[in-house]
């Protein structure tokens, strides 16, 4: 993937409301998870979880691959007050899962619900998505499923799910609200040079 | 004035308009809603690379796909029931109302979770699920607060549009016991907790769909709260009702339809959440129930077929000058707005409807804004030259009193002697009401004088010219 | 500028030749279609309209004869009503004798070229097309404004009329020949000049509320701006706002496109 596409899908995915990260590797995206999950204020997940506690829960999904998931598990180790969740559940604050196709002009992902479950991307205050090598981008949604209608897609397109920003809502006198149903905040870590 | 506005039986819009008008909070909501929308849209159309193109490739999907609708639903079924998603198809509502309803009860379900589908709204299914003993739960914030009001959706992707958030809080407050607070995030986040519990203990989910592809049989449903992925996913039974003119042909067609819909409905490049679904997962299941009421009858029209082709997404309400004023309320009618007045009188019949196709100026930006370009000021007027044909609308006074104004007209103007006459008589006429009422105003057109009217003081120009 | 200078007879000469050549060089017979709101209520619009033909050397002419397009009858949903209208512009414009015929009215226009064409589908009324344009249109394109040496000191809010705009396409128009008057300020709103001003003809009428809120909407507006002066393209615009904003008292001056050019060009 080239810088000018990474860029160009940074502003598109900042349009609809998601935060990318840039990272050189592994290492790098590990530290970048560890100094989020320090950052967040617990009075930020007040709202959304309705429970008062002082710990952060991380949920690892299972479509991390192995490195990449052993290399964040040590960096957020060296923060405190951080507890792994095994279960996804509302109880987490961040729950980082692994997008599978980028979409360059739409500013948004795919993931394959064949590999991620559903509650990794819709539970929790944070959701992370991962983007490393194995990532297959696409100019826009009309070339990916061009490629799905063929069978040469990475991602079968009845279990895509395209997501393009958290969950919002601009229901009442159209305040837009982060969180609604799913998680207030989505940041796309998008790792450049992934050697595993 | 009752009378000559069609009786009692007539979709009232000059009163309802009236009524709405006189809310002024409303009005701002109404004015500040639609101006944002349109302005957002307009600036994510900029943005796009493809949104033209992605235009006009969804204007030709749907051409090729309204004339072989029934073919198209054939093949859809066929590949859905091939993934393992029994289907259904269903002319009437009631059929549609009561095949929910036993799948409900058959899976032992009291209440089921629901994301926002206008075609829910179309055949009244909350009424009846409640009448059966099953309690629906909206789950998308403006429908869940419009349906614990007792109210209608009031726009197609903005169902409170017409609530304050003071109203919202009092309303909260009240049936939900949620301690006062007039704090947007705190009203959103209050609603997600208590809804998030109904989602973990669903047994059904029922939400809508947005298109169906036929040569893959997969369903696509378009959301920004997350609540449909919700409602699809975690619970065992999950049912799509959707009407047969979301049926588009390829499944290479349908980015393009994402495309423009998620830009013309909220300005955003691409909606939060577009699932799209097909099989069910293991231990899971899944129902295509197909509504084509009137559907058929309109796709054969040979004018009328292209309303078909409307992607739902809202924008011709808000840049509607008399939906911006009359609100959803006012049209009485599921579908609200230009698409809504050109849809209505094939469900509710001219008779109901002689008033709403009035009730356009026929500006014409609902055509230029519309994604799909429908020519909808076209279709309202087609409407009104069809009105007069109808048995029971043609025959009103309503109308009647309307073509004794077109045909006077027709028949002094279009003659070069009356009309040359008719001049000087009008000038003594509107001198005379002038001197009546001591202002500028003539009945019916200036009510109130509300309107001044410039008046027929000078010579006209042709009498000036000719020198007569 | 050249007459400020003394000049030489022979450079007199010259000068009126040139000027002379440049108002032939334009050379077409042009038929003024006067419409119904601007013949009864405006006449004054239409001396403007003559104002700038002549200043522009063109040759034009009016047929007495002529009469309403049949528009309120049609839009009403009365074909029938407009067919005598059509019927007798089409017969009656047959025979005269000129290469355009002007329609100053976006909404008289689009009537003519498109809907007569649907009242009679079985007869060859391609000429329409043709012949018949939008006043507009038919400045801009033949860059007649450019002779015009406009001016004007102020600002002016313009309401792009609705037909002229949806059903005629016609936006760059009257934004370009606006924009090139000298010491104009053009207030631009893209939520507010996309807007109806409510007219509509008959719906005015049958739902003068909505109507008349709608004009409102619009001039409030414009007033909130500090601007004093609306050019509308249409004439069925100017009539409407100008009775809303006389019954609410607002201070507001009104002008046809056509009064505005012929203001600014003296």
């Amino acid at each position: 993937m080239n810088e000018v596409d990474i860029e160009k899908f940074k502003t598109r995915f900042a349009h609809n409301g998601g935060e990318t990260v840039i990272c050189e590797n592994y290492d790098s995206a590990a530290d970048c998870l560890a100094v989020l999950a320090g950052r967040q204020k617990r009075s930020e997940t007040e709202g959304v979880r309705g429970v008062l506690d002082s710990r952060r829960r991380v949920f690892l999904s299972r479509s991390l691959e192995g490195g990449l998931a052993l290399k964040i598990k040590t960096a957020l180790g060296k923060v405190s007050g951080l507890v792994f969740t095994d279960k996804v559940s509302d109880e987490a604050d961040i729950c980082v899962a692994s997008a599978s196709v980028l979409l360059v002009q739409d500013g948004a992902l795919i993931i394959d619900s064949g590999r991620v479950a559903h509650e990794e991307t819709l539970f929790g205050d944070i959701s992370v998505l991962v983007a490393d090598e194995e990532v297959v981008n696409y100019d826009n949604m009309a070339r990916f499923f061009e490629a799905a209608a063929a069978g040469r897609s990475s991602v079968r397109p009845d279990k895509a799910v395209i997501i393009a920003g958290p969950s919002k809502t601009a229901d009442i006198e159209k305040q837009v609200v982060q969180g609604m149903h799913g998680p207030r905040k989505l940041i796309c870590i998008v790792i450049k040079n992934a050697k595993r | 004035m009752n009378f000559l506005r069609g009786g009692k039986s007539v979709i009232n819009i000059y009163d309802n308009a009236e009524k709405a008008m006189a809310n002024k909070a409303l009005q701002m909501n109404l004015k500040k809603a639609t101006a944002t929308a349109i302005l957002k849209r307009n600036e994510a159309a900029a943005i796009s690379e493809t949104f033209e193109n992605s235009r006009d490739a969804a204007i030709n999907s749907r051409d090729m796909s309204i004339p072989r609708l029934r073919e198209l639903l054939d093949e859809f079924i066929a590949n859905a029931e091939k993934n393992g998603v029994r289907t259904f198809v269903f002319d009437d509502y009631e059929g549609v109302r009561a095949k929910i309803a036993q799948i409900i009860k058959s899976r032992g379900a009291d209440f089921i979770v629901k994301s926002k589908s206008m075609l829910t709204e179309e055949i009244e299914l909350n009424g009846y699920l409640k009448e059966n003993g099953i309690e629906p739960v909206e789950t998308d914030l403006g429908e869940f607060i419009v349906s614990i009001a007792g109210e209608k959706p009031s726009h197609l992707t903005a169902p409170a549009l017409h609530k304050s958030r003071k109203e919202i809080a009092k309303l909260f407050n009240e049936k939900l016991g949620m301690p006062y607070s007039e704090d947007v995030e705190e009203l959103c986040y209050f609603a997600r907790r208590y809804l998030r519990e109904k989602f973990m203990n669903a047994k059904v989910g029922i939400t809508g769909a947005n298109f169906a592809v036929a040569d893959s049989g997969l369903v696509a449903v378009v959301e920004n709260e997350a609540n449909a992925r919700l409602a699809i996913n975690l619970p065992k039974t999950h049912i799509a009702v959707f009407g047969v003119e979301k049926i588009v042909g390829k499944l290479t067609e349908l980015p393009h339809f994402l495309n423009v819909l998620s830009k013309s409905a909220t300005g955003q490049l691409l909606n939060a959440y577009t699932s799209v679904v097909g099989a069910p997962d293991e231990n899971k299941e899944r129902f295509f129930i197909i509504v084509t009421k009137k559907r058929f009858e309109i796709a054969a029209d040979e004018v009328f077929s292209e309303a078909l082709r409307c992607v739902r997404c809202g924008a011709c309400q808000n840049i509607c000058p008399v939906f911006q004023r009359l609100s959803g309320h006012g049209y009485e009618f599921t579908y609200a707005g230009p698409i809504g007045t050109v849809l209505a009188p094939f469900f509710l019949g001219y008779r109901k409807c002689m008033q709403l196709i009035d009730a356009s100026s026929l500006c014409g930006f609902c055509k230029s804004i519309c994604p799909m370009k429908i020519n909808l000021p076209g279709l309202i007027l087609e409407h009104r030259f069809r009105c007069g044909a109808d048995p029971a609308a043609g025959k009103t006074l309503y109308r009647r009193v309307k073509k004794i104004f077109s045909l006077g007209h027709s028949l002094v103007m279009s003659n070069n002697y009356l009309s040359t006459a008719v001049a000087p008589l009008a000038r003594l006429y509107f001198a005379a009401a002038r001197k009546i009422s001591g202002k500028n105003y003539i009945p019916l057109w200036s009510r109130f004088s509300k309107r001044d009217f410039m008046g027929l003081s000078g010579k006209t120009f042709m009498e000036r010219y000719f020198k007569k | 500028m050249a007459s400020r200078l003394p000049l030489s007879k022979k450079n007199k000469r010259f000068i009126l030749f040139k000027e002379k050549k440049q108002r032939q060089e334009f050379k077409v017979k042009v038929s003024l279609y006067v419409p119904c709101i601007i013949n009864h209520l405006m006449p004054e619009s239409a001396y403007s309209i003559i104002n700038i033909f002549k200043k522009c050397g063109i040759d034009f002419s009016v047929e007495e004869k002529q009469l309403c397009c049949g528009q309120p009858g049609y839009n009403m949903g009365f074909c029938e009503h407009s067919k005598p209208f059509a019927r007798k512009f089409i017969d009656l414009y047959k025979s005269v004798d000129c290469d355009y015929i002007v329609v100053p009215s976006g909404s008289c226009a689009a009537m003519i070229k498109h809907n007569y064409p649907k009242l009679f589908p079985d007869e060859d009324l391609k000429w329409l097309e043709g012949r018949v344009v939008e006043f507009n249109r038919f400045i801009y394109e033949n860059k007649l404004y450019l002779k015009l040496d406009l001016k004007y000191k102020g600002a002016i809010f313009y309401h792009k009329s609705c037909h002229l705009l949806n059903e005629m396409q016609i936006d760059r128009e009257p934004k370009e020949m606006l924009g090139s008057i000298k010491g104009l300020r053009l207030f631009e709103s893209e939520s507010h000049q996309n807007t109806c001003c409510g007219f509509g003809g008959a719906f005015s009428a049958a739902f003068d509320n909505i109507s008349i809120d709608i004009g409102i909407s619009k001039l409030e507006f414009v007033i909130d701006n500090k601007i004093n002066n609306i050019v509308a393209g249409d004439a069925g615009c100017i009539m409407h706002l100008k009775g809303v904003a006389a019954a609410r008292g607002y201070k507001l001056n009104f002008y046809y496109i056509a009064d505005f050019l012929d203001l600014c060009s003296n």
